[in-house]
């Protein structure tokens, strides 16, 4: 019985505001850890919680698939930034995905354009408000639901942060309130 | 439809005899497996489909491959030898990557038609594998040539030997293949032309007739080459235990430089059309190796290629062609026959009954020429057909599929792959080849990959080859435009077929993907995969197309998003379309990366090239909030600013150090410009010593505006500008450093760069400026600071400092510009359209001769505290440092400074009460002050080198914290222009007194006002003596009510209070002042405008008070400091009420004195320090007056009102209208005062009853102008008492109406009578007084005077009036 186990498993995701201009003007890189099952036997999933948790390590170990997952995602101490990648990677797959989102906008008028790209293991999520501002999401796991809440809500608060007549398209936004409202948004979503 | 890959072609296996390798090897020809591939492909063949419909082939191509070598490389484990394939093809990159880079440099190709050198490459790596699968069929033999020639000792023996020999192919290679007998009959053959005849009937005899005669001259000197088509590469066979001791022989099938310009008759005709943009580069190849055509020539004769033409097309056409189409129908047969039964319910039959295996007995059967006829029995199908795991051949459906594709039968071939695809056995990786373009082929490609193996991080080579040759075929097999098309996206299964694996050729997918990409115009997309592929080339060590790589990502990144935006969106944001900056860390990642490479590959100039462009990151860095767990921990990650900053850096210094020590070009370093600025030109100002005062700038700015005013009414003499440095003199400019970096920084040898004004040699000043160089300043993160550098200049020059010099890290020589962007120009429509900007601005300054210098010093410069009032005596110290002397010095002040200047005359001062002084009654601010020189030296002039001592007493008033700046203004003679100096210090002044003065009618008949003066100490000096209090007034005499008892010591928190009694006092100019100030208020109401004349002088009396002898305010430094703080007084307040007048000309339109006003002047001394000083107490106005502007202000108001548009402009009017009739010089008040006489005591025996008693009033008109007429009428009924008072009602009687007339100053008294009916305490309230002040206009002389009633009044006693006379019974008798 190698199922059941509730992972710890630390996904990142990226978040990129971009301007009409395709300018970056806020960016958030966000880990959450959230328990998502493992591939799970019918079976275990009954089992009570505590009788597997406490060996929870032992079991990972010996179960192969879940074990790989473990020892990439939650290296002792150390997060990866996503993939082992470089920052300039993570911001290049958000610019490459540009083209897809272009392409996708000209055929699709809706706001949420969901996953629009794929690089690897990053799935690129997008979002383009009637102002043709584009948010960028990515991420690893799908969730679509939450995504489209989640993007919802950030377009909310920009809306709010536009509202200052002193910020312009091409202002980049570093009000601490965006950021943490943001944040807080990322943690109940994502 | 595309033509095929060269790797879906029929493969033919050769077997050749020794003897004829021995003949060929003899005439200098390849073995005949690479003599006949030059002939492939065939043009203009036909072949027909099952339906029997003719099929044009406009090329055809034949693969033939040496059977030995296909048999010892089908016994090679498939893995091993995939990863064999995989090292090969990276080192055949990696070993001409270099060259391909500089070709392609040189030519800029390769973009423009969408093929590289190193695509190519790979392709034909891929391409060329003939080593037969357990996968799929195409390697396998379609037909095996036993060949021989005539030069054999027994011809016929050989070919039986041939014959009988077993094929040594694993069982699952196809059996199914057509057997050829070729005979080589050379001109130097033993055998004669008919002993070759009769042999080759006698082997059509034994052997079948698929047999050819080839008969060849084969001329002993061989004919000189003929270029042919360049094989494809193959890999290398594996190296046998001996060869491993050896070097390994050359191979003919792997030429060691693929010439790429030759190869174009083997390519598809769709790489014919490329290949023929390529044919530059071939023609500078083919130039570049002339002479050495040796990798891919024949040496054969004419006669001979004309021969072995023929021989492989009747090869083909008359036998291939004919083996491969029964083959076709016949299975065909089967397949529609089995296909008749729908797949669905032969699948489920399948799974009822548990039967998947049905046998299939025709592979087994032995291969032989007669092998087709025994073949129309086989049938069904193979278990094992989708072959990943096959033992057995492959299925003979998937034969016929391959076979029906190789001879065009489209129809069917897509009939049968399709069913293979459905029942999972492959397929799905040709059919993308074959279909129409749709967005299903994307789905079969990435199908096929993903049967080949599910993604993994790292799949096993002989997946990762698969993958490649089937990426390879696809690229060929499909049209570009359908390849590239929204549909297929083609360059997405480049990039799948790449995977996770990291090798060169997975890198070389990723870079022909991108490429495709930059074709379709994807450029952001392209330049991430460039930059994978980059990654993982830089892996496998491949340097040179690492970096290319890198490049073509960096270009394809900086190139910006072509955007459908309104071109009116960059005017509203102001900025420029071409500026975009787009992610912040993409460049920097890209460029670092690229110069670690440069600089591991001995490049280091362009690493620091490199590494300079990266420490503009910080600038550009937008927003990087640190990545925050959910659990609140921070991560470490290279996010972090400043520690990229500091890798950046620390690669800097370490290939600029290493650059420095291999003794770089000198030139270079000159090239390198730090891609900003430390400097702030902004910040960069001279301090010369002079200025090196405090003090704002607006308030020296207001001391030379005043010096300036005051010297225009004089003469001309201009004030030369004191921001002149002079010869040898040391001054300072402060140059603001700042640190952008998130990284501490050291500058080295931190100095300026200035030259002559007029002259443009940058090095101009170079003899004559002496400046100070900084050795070392370490700067921290983000850090300003502001660094003075000392400067000297030897002779008079206009200097320009234009530039600051320092070395970066002590390594890089820097020069930044000190210049400041211009204002911008709006002046013209053409600037107002366009950013124009004025010229840069530079730091500039004057040096001149010492000749006039004047350096002022406090003596004592330490903090100066004062008590408020005090009179402050400082010592100045003037010296001559210049070389003329100085006769005329001038002291500027602030306004409201009061500084007197101390000459040595004494002032005796008499004794007396009361005296006189002169007031020149003038607000206008004092001049500036000449000193007297004559009295501080015997020459009257300050030489050169002589230093004098001035004395000045300050008086402050007001208790605050503030700088005294003082301007002293000089020069030599009269002719010549001032010099100026400055000197300030910091004072503060700490509250003594706070004294309030204020005024009531008197009680008493002999005096008209009584004053009460309260003094407090509200300082912490407890020993602070009163010693003399003065009363000044134009109009008013005072006399203290005690004489001067409360004088002396007033304790902390103490008050005193004084009474003085005040009296008119008729002299002095108070008239004329009056005149003045209405004729000029009435200017200003009727916007006349306002002539300067200054208000007629008044004088004033002054009355003291003092314990000792007074001290007389004749002193003209007391009487200045009174003045000064009147003037303070007045100037603010009238500021405050008039704020519409400007206060320029209050001077011309108010007086200094009220002639109503009463000033008192407090002395206060702190005996034991030895401190004395005084206050002023103003603002005390006595007297009644008239609204003597009435008039004025009635005709301004009923004046026909001038329209004005702006209705500010009727506001203004209106306020100062408000403002003037609210003034001191309009009061109007009631002038009779009427005064009850209170408090007495009768005595009464009301047993006699009621009496009557007299009440006195008084009535005093204190208008000392106007007349007035009165009446006073008694109130009989209760309500003449308030409510809450407690006394009885007054009851006067008999007469109760009294009128009179009052003249000015005018006292009466009017005796009335109360009755009084019992005893109590009466009040004398209950009166009534109608007052109407006069005016009386003069008339005629004789006639009598003319009246006229200005004012009305009504008054009454107070609500407060207790007043009241008290009557007792007293019993008489």
């Amino acid at each position: 019985m190698i199922g059941g186990v509730r992972l710890l498993q630390v996904m990142s995701h990226h978040l990129f505001l971009l301007s009409p201009t395709d300018t970056p003007l806020y960016s958030l890189t966000h880990y959450s850890s959230k328990p998502t099952p493992s591939t799970a036997s019918p079976l275990s999933s009954n089992l009570p919680s505590w009788s597997t948790s406490a060996f929870a390590g032992t079991l990972t170990a010996l179960s192969g698939a879940s074990s790989a997952t473990q020892a990439h995602h939650a290296q002792a101490g150390t997060v990866r930034l996503g993939g082992g990648q470089d920052r300039h990677v993570i911001q290049m797959i958000a610019n490459a995905s540009l083209d897809v989102i272009e392409e996708v906008m000209r055929r699709d008028s809706a706001m949420y354009l969901k996953s629009v790209d794929k690089f690897n293991e990053w799935t690129v999520s997008a979002f383009v408000t009637p102002g043709n501002f584009k948010f960028i999401l990515l991420h690893e796991a799908k969730n679509d639901d939450g995504i489209r809440s989640f993007f919802n809500e950030v377009w909310e608060l920009y809306v709010k942060t536009m509202l200052n007549p002193f910020h312009t398209m091409h202002t980049p936004i570093r009000s601490a309130v965006f950021d943490s409202r943001v944040r807080a948004s990322a943690k109940k979503y994502l | 439809m595309a033509p095929l890959p060269y790797s879906l072609s029929p493969h033919v296996c050769i077997l050749s005899s020794p003897d004829l390798e021995s003949l060929l090897s003899s005439v200098s020809l390849p073995p005949l497996p690479q003599v006949l591939q030059s002939f492939s492909p065939l043009p203009n063949v036909n072949t027909r489909t099952t339906s029997l419909t003719t099929v044009s082939h406009a090329s055809f191509t034949l693969r033939f491959s040496d059977l030995v070598e296909v048999e010892a490389g089908c016994k090679e484990d498939e893995e091993i030898r995939a990863s064999r394939i995989l090292d090969w093809i990276g080192a055949r990159i990696a070993k001409r990557s270099a060259k391909w880079i500089e070709d392609e440099e040189r030519i800029k190709t390769g973009e423009s038609v969408g093929r590289t050198p190193w695509w190519d490459e790979l392709r034909r790596c891929a391409e060329g594998d003939h080593i037969p699968s357990r996968i799929e069929g195409w390697n396998h033999p379609v037909a095996v040539v036993l060949a021989v020639s005539t030069t054999a000792p027994n011809p016929l023996q050989a070919v039986t030997a041939l014959h009988s020999r077993q094929l040594e192919l694993p069982p699952w290679v196809d059996s199914n293949y057509l057997k050829y007998t070729l005979i080589v009959h050379p001109e130097n053959s033993p055998l004669s032309d008919e002993e070759a005849g009769a042999l080759f009937n006698a082997v059509k005899k034994q052997y079948g007739l698929n047999a050819h005669l080839l008969p060849l001259s084969l001329p002993s000197p061989p004919p000189p080459p003929v270029p042919v088509p360049a094989p494809f590469p193959r890999l290398p066979p594996p190296p046998s235990p001996e060869s491993l001791l050896s070097p390994p022989p050359p191979i003919f099938s792997a030429p060691p430089t693929p010439q790429p310009g030759a190869m174009g008759s083997s390519l598809s005709t769709q790489e014919m059309s490329f290949a023929t943009s390529l044919d530059g580069v071939a023609a500078m190849r083919e130039e570049e190796s002339a002479g050495k055509l040796v990798g891919n020539s024949l040496r054969m004769h004419e006669k001979d290629i004309q021969m072995m033409a023929r021989f492989v097309r009747e090869f083909l056409l008359m036998s291939v062609i004919p083996f491969m189409e029964k083959c076709t129908i016949e299975w065909n047969e089967s397949f529609s026959s089995t296909r008749r039964l729908p797949s669905r319910l032969f699948s489920s039959t399948r799974r009822l009954f548990g039967s998947p295996t049905p046998s299939s007995p025709g592979h087994a059967s032995k291969p032989s020429t007669s092998s087709v006829a025994s073949r129309t029995s086989i049938s069904s199908i193979t278990s094992n057909a989708n072959g990943t795991q096959g033992l057995g051949p492959p299925s003979q459906y998937r034969r016929l599929a391959e076979f029906a594709t190789i001879l065009g039968d489209i129809k069917l071939a897509v009939s049968v792959w399709e069913s293979l695809r459905k029942d999972g056995k492959g397929g799905s990786e040709i059919l993308p080849l074959l279909l129409a373009p749709s967005p299903a082929l994307a789905l079969h490609a990435q199908h096929a990959l993903n049967t080949l193996h599910p993604p993994s991080p790292d799949p096993p080579a002989n997946v990762q080859v698969r993958a490649l040759i089937y990426a390879v075929r696809w690229t060929i097999g499909v049209n570009l435009q359908d390849y590239l098309s929204s549909a297929l996206e083609g360059e997405r299964w480049l990039v799948s077929s790449a995977g996770s694996a990291e090798e060169p050729h997975s890198a070389l997918l990723l870079a022909h993907a991108a490429l495709l990409s930059a074709m379709k115009r994807a450029k952001r997309r392209a330049a991430l995969w460039y930059l994978f592929a980059a990654n993982r080339l830089e892996k496998c060590g491949v340097r040179p197309l690492t970096m290319y790589f890198l490049r073509k990502a960096h270009s394809l990144y900086a190139f910006g998003p072509e955007k459908n935006l309104s071109p009116s969106l960059w005017d509203s944001e102001d900025r420029s379309p071409t500026a975009w900056e787009g992610f912040g860390d993409v460049k920097p990642g890209i460029e670092h990366a690229l110069g670690r490479l440069l600089y591991t590959t001995g490049d280091v100039e362009g690493a620091i090239s490199y590494f300079l462009g990266l420490l503009r990151r910080s600038l550009t860095c937008y927003v990087s909030p640190q990545p925050v767990l959910t659990n609140g921990k921070a991560v470490e990650s290279t996010a972090n600013p400043s520690a990229t900053d500091r890798i950046y850096l620390e690669d800097f210094r370490v290939a600029f150090k290493h650059f420095l020590a291999t003794g770089g070009e000198e030139s270079k370093i000159a090239s390198w410009k730090l891609p900003f600025s430390f400097c702030n030109p902004r910040q960069t100002k001279i301090r010369l010593p002079s200025q090196g005062v405090s003090g704002q700038d607006n308030v020296w700015e207001g001391r030379q505006t005043k010096w300036e005013l005051f010297q225009k009414s004089r003469g001309k003499n201009r004030l030369e500008n004191c921001d002149k440095a002079a010869v040898n003199e040391t001054f300072w400019i402060d140059i603001e450093l700042h640190n952008p970096l998130d990284v501490e920084v050291n500058l080295s040898d931190v100095t300026i760069v200035a030259q002559e004004q007029q002259s443009g040699n940058l090095e101009s000043a170079k003899d004559i400026l002496d400046a100070e160089v900084i050795e070392d300043i370490t700067l921290a993160a983000k850090e300003s600071r502001s660094i003075p550098l000392a400067l000297k200049v030897a002779r008079p020059a206009s200097l320009i400092i234009t530039h600051a010099h320092y070395k970066f890290l002590s390594l890089l020589p820097v020069t930044d510009s000190l210049a400041r962007r211009g204002r911008r120009l709006q002046e013209t429509m053409l600037q107002r359209q366009s950013k124009i900007y004025a010229p840069d601005v530079f730091v500039k300054f004057d040096v001149e001769d010492a000749s006039q210098r004047l350096q002022v010093n406090f003596i004592d410069d330490g903090r100066l505290v004062m008590a408020q009032g005090e009179c402050k005596r400082m010592k100045l110290w003037l010296s001559n440092p210049g070389i003329k002397s100085i006769r005329e010095l001038w002291m500027v002040t602030g306004d409201e400074d009061e500084l007197w200047v101390e000459t040595s005359e004494s002032f005796p001062s008499p004794p007396v009460v009361s005296e006189m002084i002169s007031s020149s009654n003038s607000l206008a601010a004092g001049e500036p002050l000449r000193i007297p020189l004559d009295t501080l030296t015997k020459s009257s002039s300050i030489e050169p080198g002589q230093s004098v001592e001035l004395t000045i007493v300050f008086h402050a008033e007001k208790s605050l914290n503030d700088e005294l700046c003082l301007l002293f203004v000089f020069r030599e003679t009269e002719d010549q222009p001032f010099y100026s100096a400055r000197v300030s210090r910091q004072y503060e002044v700490n509250a003594t007194f706070r004294a309030k003065a204020t005024s009531r009618p008197s009680q008493s008949p002999n005096h008209l006002y009584l004053i009460n003066l309260e003094v407090e100490n509200v300082s912490f000096y407890s020993d602070l003596h009163l010693s003399q209090i003065t009363t000044l007034s134009p109009t008013w005499k005072c006399s203290p009510v005690a004489a001067g008892e409360a004088l002396g010591p007033v304790h902390v928190n103490q008050t005193a209070k004084f009474y003085f009694n005040a009296d008119r006092w008729e002299e002095g100019g108070s008239e004329e002042t009056l005149q003045f100030v209405h004729k000029k208020l009435g200017d200003i109401l009727h916007s006349r405008s306002i002539e300067p004349t200054s208000p007629p002088s008044i004088r004033l009396l002054c009355n003291h008070i003092s314990k000792d002898q007074p001290r007389s305010i004749q002193d003209p430094s007391i009487q200045h400091f009174v003045h000064c703080s009147r003037r303070n007084f007045v100037g603010r307040a009238t500021a405050a009420q008039h704020p519409y007048i400007p206060s320029s000309s209050h001077p011309y339109v108010f007086s200094l004195y009220n002639p109503a006003a009463l000033d008192v002047v407090i002395f206060w001394e702190i005996p034991s320090q030895q401190r004395a000083g005084h206050i002023s107490v103003s603002g005390l106005l006595l007297g009644a007056g008239h609204a003597a502007l009435k008039e004025v202000i009635e005709e301004a108001e009923n004046a026909k009102v001038k329209r004005s548009m702006y209705a500010e402009t009727h506001r203004e009017r209106q306020d100062i209208l408000k403002a003037i009739r609210a003034s001191e010089w309009n009061a109007e008040m009631n002038p009779v005062v009427v005064r009850v006489e209170d408090g007495q005591q009768l005595q009464h025996d009301f047993a006699k009853g009621g009496c009557l008693k007299p009440v006195t009033f008084v009535l005093r008109n204190y208008s000392v102008t106007h007349p007035a007429r009165f009446v006073l009428r008694l109130k009989q009924d209760k309500s003449a008492v308030h409510s809450s008072s407690n006394l009885l009602p007054p009851q006067y009687s008999g007469r109760l109406t009294y009128r009179g007339r009052l003249e000015p100053s005018q006292e009466v008294t009017v005796k009335a009578k109360m009755w009084l009916n019992r005893p109590g305490a009466y009040a004398l309230t209950g009166w009534l007084v109608e007052t109407e002040v006069e005016e009386v206009q003069s008339g005629q002389e004789g006639e009598e005077c003319l009246t006229r009633t200005l004012h009305r009044y009504l008054q009454g006693p107070s609500l407060a009036d207790r007043s009241c006379t008290v009557v007792t019974n007293v019993k008489s008798g």
